[in-house]
């Protein structure tokens, strides 16, 4: 009795985490395309309502999808005195499931945003869209690769597992 | 509050002055201040990054939300200062679009003397015509013309203030100027659109704007005054020959107001 616990303790333990690597896949990707879609919206509201970052920012939390924590963290930043590219990085470098490269593309557009004319920003952000999606193409690559097999290796491995300890 | 522009080291020297009129920030220079008591110099060289910093500060980290007004040369803070820019310009097909490389930024504070225009009151309000207030630059024409819409508008006349740059009347809740209880504000729009509109919308007995001199705002100036209406404005000029010889309509005022470069009312003329 108390083995087959073990055993089917073992199972579900590293199906859990074949699981959970494939689920932080997917957030690393879903989180890229929120980035995209804030981005978006930055850039529409740069070019048609010309409002300050600080307003363009509370925008891009209803476009971000699921990198909405990052945008709302940032504006918990600038409410405590940080200003808006600032709070952005802040906001980027303590989220823990943004990929690396997201990251630094959206670091990148933070020591540029608010830096220069509306048409130097339109352009910039347009280059940062085009970086993202790219590594968002990337992102689905790996998961439909990677992401279905460490979901496969964490349940067959877990069975190995526990017919070796029966 | 002028400090949360700057880094905590230029603040903490700058709390040191009081009543300051202006901020001169160059490139490689020292920061200058002019206060109540003179102009004085910061041990604060300025860099190429700080100057940037400072000027991002000034924006609201969103140079692009000020582009139209880098355009005119300069910026107006919420609390009403103007910030005059200096630096490369980007021209393009005869227009300036942008100024990039900042050099030099000046900051002008603005601020508001009760009763300092009483002297024009005074002399004005028996029989309240168009008045234009003329000098060079940095006599306190706006300071004047925003206590003068004061002393009207508290006088039952309904005030109206055609504020193209947001200088008269900022509307910065920590540095809000005493316009007056019948005073309303049209701002940040072209004066000579602006002067129309609310002739039609307002039903102003009076009109208050700021430095007129382009043909447009002649023209504004004219069917303004031909409306019935009053106008009061202001003029970059040294003399009544100047005023006369650059604006096209001056003979549609009564009243020239001179003030001298101790920021007084020298003499008021009448010019018909």
């Amino acid at each position: 009795m108390l083995k087959i616990t073990g055993a089917l303790f073992i199972i579900v333990a590293t199906s859990m985490w074949g699981i959970n690597v494939y689920r932080d896949l997917k957030l690393k990707a879903e989180i890229t395309n929120g980035c995209i879609k804030a981005i978006f919206a930055l850039k529409e509201n740069i070019r048609f309502s010309m409002e300050n970052l600080y307003q363009s920012i509370a925008l891009c939390v209803k476009s971000s999808g699921r990198a909405k924590e990052i945008f709302e963290c940032a504006i918990e930043q600038t409410e405590k005195g940080l200003n808006p590219s600032d709070a952005l990085k802040y906001a980027l470098e303590s989220n823990k499931h943004i990929g690396n490269n997201t990251r630094n593309i959206m670091l990148y557009m933070c020591s540029q945003i608010g830096t220069t004319d509306a048409e130097g920003q339109i352009l910039m952000l347009e280059k940062c869209m085009h970086d993202l999606e790219n590594e968002q193409t990337e992102e689905n690559e790996i998961i439909k690769t990677k992401g279905i097999l460490y979901q496969k290796c964490g349940i067959v491995s877990g069975i190995l597992i526990a017919i070796i300890l029966i | 509050m002028l400090s949360e522009y700057f880094s905590p080291e230029i603040a903490n020297k700058l709390d040191c002055f009081i009543n300051i009129q202006e901020i001169r920030i160059r490139l490689n220079q020292n920061i200058t201040v002019l206060d109540a008591l003179g102009l004085n110099e910061l041990d604060e060289k300025t860099g190429k990054q700080e100057i940037l910093n400072i000027f991002s500060s000034l924006c609201n980290f969103s140079v692009y939300a000020k582009q139209q007004e880098i355009k005119s040369g300069f910026i107006t803070l919420p609390e009403g200062h103007r910030v005059g820019i200096c630096g490369r310009c980007v021209v393009e097909n005869g227009e300036l679009k942008n100024i990039s490389n900042i050099t030099s930024l000046n900051i002008r504070i603005a601020r508001e003397f009760l009763d300092c225009s009483k002297k024009i009151y005074n002399g004005i309000n028996e029989n309240i015509d168009h008045t234009v207030i003329i000098s060079p630059p940095n006599c306190g024409k706006t300071t004047y013309l925003r206590d003068l819409t004061r002393l009207l508008s508290n006088s039952g006349k309904n005030v109206t203030v055609v504020d193209e740059r947001g200088e008269i009347a900022p509307f910065a809740e920590e540095n809000k100027f005493d316009l007056g209880k019948n005073t309303d504000v049209l701002q940040y729009c072209p004066k000579d659109k602006g002067l129309m509109l609310v002739l039609r919308t307002m039903n102003p007995e009076i009109i208050v704007t700021d430095e007129i001199g382009t043909n447009n705002d002649a023209e504004a100036v004219s069917e303004i005054t031909k409306s019935g209406v009053t106008m009061i404005t202001s003029f970059h000029g040294s003399s009544i020959e100047d005023f006369k010889e650059r604006f096209p309509k001056w003979n549609e005022f009564k009243y020239a107001v001179f003030l001298n470069k101790q920021k007084e009312v020298d003499r008021i003329i009448c010019l018909r």
